[in-house]
């Protein structure tokens, strides 16, 4: 990167500062041709935007002359010549003076040599004939009006952008976003060095020479300290496309940010400039090489010939970012797309050429921190947010599924009631299980006298499934003249159940921390400073599981039963374990039931033949038959209309 | 039947009705029901726990002091302390001390019981079935144990291979093996045969709930 | 950094308790001990919990929120049982009737309407999945147990076909056993990850 700062350009117009690559003023948008002045060649000599026809060629020796300097050679080259090197030392001390001799210089040089321009001079003369002025206004407009578009691409881009910001960190060149936009808003503080870098390479350096002291300096320029204009545009335009090229191919590089500039400020400008132009169609304008430092390669020079020729005709200067330099325009890019992007890199608050901003408007949004920035898309989007719906609804059902719930209800409820209201309740021959014919063995082998623990864990949802067995159960226990102690360690079965007696008694003992309280029992012994705490809770024997000859889980929930088996039972393997559970735990239980770990499995309306539970204590059996058909019914039909609809979709398929 | 007992039992059937106002949506109705169950249940639950856990395993221990059972019950006095103040202060570092005494609790006693109580069983079943007690009879293969044994197996592995598959395929898109896939569909086979048996088994007891309170209020109605 | 706290807590709690079940007929009295804590910590919790419930929908009324409506209904049921329970005492018949009555018949049109959705889910699950293995083996398994259920097949007169009935109904038992094991495992790790400080509890 070159060391030389950059040279800023005043506005004769508003007194704005700009880039000295800069077309038109950031704040008036007015041309800013005498800033596009070189010294040794012809002027534009049109200060309202009339495009010479003459500008072309001066340009054109410039790029040529600059494809030939070797300021723009890469740095192996630049350490090659001591001339290069000393010059670039000299012009590290003193920005202005040091660019202007090395402006100087090229002049000259250009001057000697003949038919500088080669390739590009005779490009340029090409496109300069094909140019009217008419076409430049033509430009001018579609220039104005692609501005607009790029700014309000630009805002819907942040909008959508949350993390691109991150990603313009660093650019293919290896440039941070900060020092990229810096380099965007003065260019022309960039000596020759600077021109030449083109490389991430070189970028990488020249982000390392970017101390404190310049950012600072830079931010000092631009907050207002007035500053001298760089009155030789010696930076022309460069593509900002320019892919990362050697530095001896640079035709022309516009030096965007002095290096020796401290800026705090300017990164959030610069910041924009890469964005603006990165919304740039492909069919519009094409970029400018955002630093000087950019190098163009020897293919872009035609898309320089046609960028400089409005470009110098406007008498204005493009503003060039780094980034720009991150996206390789094709050759084939228009003219007005060009000018379009060198504007464009300057900032989106580039004003219209109708309405000049002051520079209280323009300088805040210039100054914004990239964290600012930042955090104000962020506010920005939240805001954007308001009444729309951001979490997205889990069951969100169309009436249509509304209305076909309804009526599988109804015809299920339909269903049901006329099977209980009409004929007899009926009796269902269901298949016995092996679980529940062992669950009945082993209530049979329990012995009179026996201990049995019954363990109440279910809820008033389930009672239908569950209490028809549950008391078969208990009668058969009572009926072996068994020794039964009912517990609970859920509060519901406080109140539910009375109803598996007929005296409605609650449980004999309420185990509080469900399975933990359980466990308690099972592994905690008396110790011998006291009474457990749990000792506290029991009306009676606090030692639950003493002389327990069976135990009897009646619950719902098959986790409970696989948390007792587990923490529980290997504590207690001499007691026989027994579940009476619902029909939907039954499967979930059956591993246990295979292992030995549970004697027996007695699991809803299905087993109730297992224990000889009489049909008056169970629900409508005919009811229970009608629901299974219509879910049989509804489940084919579910089947068939997928078949359906694949086919239909399949045969429409072959019709296009 | 009393009035109160009439008046309850007209507050659970409309209750109940309510429920039923979820075919149409969710509704009022249906809301307005379910915040009564919650309210109700709450307050249940909270009055137990009150009265039959934190009084007599917390408070009550104390009026031994300063027996060694009653200075023990004020550890977890304290600790109950610093979680009630959780629920104040959120981010006090001093709170995660009672919750992370119970979460090591839970995990100690998770690690054993799962290894002893489903691990060790199952697998030891699994393996149980290639005994040859089990694969002969009467000195002849039986063919049909032999068949189970494999098939309980080769099943298992096949369902625990499902999830595995399942989340390398979503890693590695171009990844694919054919047996692997082949497995895989194994094993689903069996998880859907599973969750066959579950959904009938959840639709049984839904349909005995149906039946049950379609009985209720036919009995209602006929009472009334 | 905040999480460390709990996390060094678990860690320790968790390999105290886990040495004292290894060696628990010697360390069975402060085994009892430090699950007794645990039952009444996890019940303050739990109480902690219910309140903060109550605190927060009675703050919904205060401030007048969408729904508050659903928040005056949830109190006054909460804060009614309280009361009445309290006052009459949890063993008191009529209370625990009183509760009965209400709730047997709410909670029973709740379990009702599983029945049907689980009618309508049936329509959509094989629009909404498509055909795939899983689906197709779900189905299937369904119809048959279905089928089962309605109990149109007589077993008494046909050992054979008792036997295969028994040998279907015995088919979940491996994709059953497959997933215990798997969440088993699963289980298992987690809770080793919580005693080697590698999971962080959440307050």
């Amino acid at each position: 990167m070159s060391e030389q700062p950059d040279d800023l350009r005043i506005c004769p117009h508003c007194g704005q500062e700009n880039a000295s690559h800069t077309m038109r003023c950031i704040r008036c948008g007015q041309e800013l041709e005498e800033l596009f002045e070189l010294e040794g060649f012809e002027t534009t000599g049109s200060s309202d935007g009339e495009i010479s026809e003459n500008e072309p060629t001066p340009m054109a020796e410039i790029l040529a002359s600059l494809d030939e300097s070797p300021l723009l050679s890469d740095a192996d080259n630049e350490d090659a010549n001591p001339d290069v090197l000393a010059e670039i030392a000299e012009n590290q001390s003193d920005s202005d003076k040091e660019s202007q001799d090395w402006l100087e210089r090229i002049r000259q040089r250009a001057k000697e040599e003949e038919d500088a321009a080669g390739e590009l001079a005779k490009g340029a003369i090409a496109m300069d004939d094909r140019r009217s002025q008419e076409g430049r206004k033509q430009v001018d407009e579609a220039f104005d009006e692609i501005m607009r578009r790029i700014r309000e691409q630009n805002e819907r881009e942040k909008a959508r952008r949350t993390r691109r910001v991150e990603s313009d960190l660093v650019d293919e060149n290896g440039d941070p976003e900060w020092l990229r936009r810096i380099r965007e808003l003065h260019p022309d503080r960039e000596n020759d060095s600077q021109v030449t870098q083109v490389t991430s390479g070189m970028k990488d350096t020249s982000d390392d020479e970017w101390t404190e002291e310049e950012l600072q300096e830079l931010l000092r320029r631009e907050v207002g300290i007035p500053e001298t204009p760089v009155e030789e545009p010696e930076q022309e335009i460069t593509t900002e496309i320019s892919t990362p090229s050697s530095v001896e191919e640079g035709v022309e590089i516009v030096s965007t940010i002095p290096e020796d500039e401290g800026i705090q400020g300017e990164p959030a400008q610069a910041e924009t400039e890469p964005e603006v132009i990165h919304n740039i169609p492909d069919d519009e304008e094409e970029g400018f090489g955002g630093g000087a430092e950019d190098d163009i390669p020897s293919e872009e020079s035609a898309a320089l010939d046609l960028i400089e020729e409005p470009i110098q005709t406007e008498g204005e200067l493009p503003s060039v970012t780094d980034g720009e330099t991150e996206e390789a325009l094709p050759e084939e890019e228009t003219e007005a797309n060009s000018e379009e992007k060198i504007s464009e890199v300057e900032s989106e608050n580039l004003p219209s050429t109708e309405e000049p901003i002051s520079t209280k408007e323009i300088l805040p949004d210039l100054l914004l921190l990239k964290n600012q920035r930042e955090r104000a898309q962020v506010f920005s989007e939240i805001l954007g947010q308001e009444g729309r719906r951001t979490i997205p609804v889990l069951h969100e059902s169309s009436r249509q599924s509304k209305v076909g719930r309804l009526v599988l209800g109804l015809l299920l409820i339909l269903g049901v009631l006329l099977a209980i209201l009409i004929g007899p309740s009926g009796t269902v021959d269901l298949p016995l299980s092996a679980p529940a014919a062992a669950f009945a063995k082993n209530l049979e082998s329990v012995g009179s006298g026996d201990e049995v623990l019954i363990i109440l864990d279910y809820q008033a949802a389930t009672r239908n499934d569950i209490e028809p067995l549950a008391k078969r159960a208990l009668d058969i226990l009572k009926e072996k003249a068994s020794n039964v102690r009912i517990v609970t360690s859920n509060p519901e079965n406080i109140w539910l159940a009375g109803n598996l007696s007929q005296t409605g008694q609650v449980p004999d003992e309420f185990i509080p921390g469900g399975i933990l309280g359980y466990l308690a029992l099972a592994v905690g012994e008396t110790p011998s400073w006291g009474e457990q705490p749990i000792d506290q809770v029991f009306s009676g024997n606090p030692d639950l599981f003493s002389g327990v000859d069976q135990i009897v889980l009646i619950s719902d929930s098959a986790e409970f039963v696989r948390m007792w088996l587990e923490q529980v039972s290997p504590w207690k393997p001499e007691i026989k374990t027994s579940a009476i559970t619902t029909s939907v735990s039954a499967p979930i239980l059956l591993p246990y039931h295979d292992s030995g770990q549970l004697q027996g499995i007695a699991a809803g309306l299905a087993d109730a033949k297992a224990l000889d539970v009489e049909p008056q204590n169970l629900v409508n059996q005919r009811a229970f038959q009608v629901g299974m058909l219509l879910m049989i019914v509804v489940l084919l039909l579910g089947m068939i209309m997928k078949a359906d609809e694949d086919a239909q979709r399949r045969s429409e398929e072959r019709t296009q | 039947m009393s009035t109160l007992d009439l008046l309850l039992l007209l507050a659970g059937l409309v209750l109940s009705l309510m429920v039923f106002s979820y075919l149409l949506g969710d509704t009022l109705l249906f809301g307005i029901a379910m915040y009564t169950l919650v309210g109700m249940t709450a307050g249940f639950t909270f009055l137990v726990l009150l009265q039959k856990v934190i009084l007599p395993m917390a408070i009550s221990p104390l009026s031994a002091l300063p027996q060694t059972s009653a200075l023990l019950a004020l550890v977890p006095l304290l600790l109950s302390v610093l979680l009630i103040w959780l629920l104040f202060r959120k981010n006090r570092r001093t709170s995660g001390i009672p919750l992370g005494f119970l979460g090591g609790i839970v995990a100690a006693a998770l690690i054993i019981g799962l290894t002893r109580g489903t691990l060790a069983p199952q697998l030891l079943s699994i393996v149980d079935g290639f005994n040859p007690n089990k694969m002969t009879s009467a000195g002849l293969p039986n063919w049909t144990g032999i068949f189970e044994a494999f098939m309980m197996l080769a099943g298992v592995l096949a369902v625990l291979f499902v999830f595995h598959h399942r989340r390398n395929k979503k890693q590695q898109d171009t990844f694919n093996y054919s047996w692997l896939d082949g497995l895989s569909g194994f094993g689903q086979v069996f998880i859907g045969i599973t969750f066959g048996a579950i959904f009938v088994g959840l639709f049984s007891t839904g349909l005995v709930a149906l039946i049950a309170y379609v009985q209720y209020l036919v009995d209602f109605v006929r009472l009334w | 950094m905040k999480q460390r706290t709990p996390v060094i807590a678990a860690a320790i709690s968790g390999l105290v308790m886990l040495a004292a079940f290894f060696f628990q007929p010697i360390t069975a009295p402060y085994l009892g001990l430090a699950l007794n804590w645990a039952i009444i910590l996890s019940s303050v919790a739990l109480l902690v919990a219910i309140a903060s419930l109550v605190v927060t929908h009675i703050r919904f009324i205060a401030k007048g929120r969408k729904g508050f409506l659903y928040s005056i209904v949830l109190v006054v049921a909460f804060l009614g049982t309280l009361v009445l329970g309290w006052y009459l005492g949890l063993d008191d018949p009529a209370f625990l009737k009183a509760i009965r009555t209400v709730l047997i018949p709410l909670e029973n049109a709740l379990m009702a309407l599983v029945a049907l959705v689980l009618m309508s889910a049936a329509v959509k699950i094989f629009r909404v999945r498509g055909w795939s293995i899983l689906t197709v083996s779900f189905g299937l398994s369904a119809l048959v147990f279905l089928f089962l259920n309605l109990g149109f097949l007589r077993f008494e007169s046909n050992p054979g076909l008792s036997q295969f009935v028994s040998t279907l109904q015995g088919l979940p038992v491996v994709g059953a056993r497959g997933l215990l094991i798997g969440v088993a495992l699963g289980a298992l790790l987690m809770a080793l990850r919580v005693l080697f400080g590698q999971e962080a509890l959440r307050e």
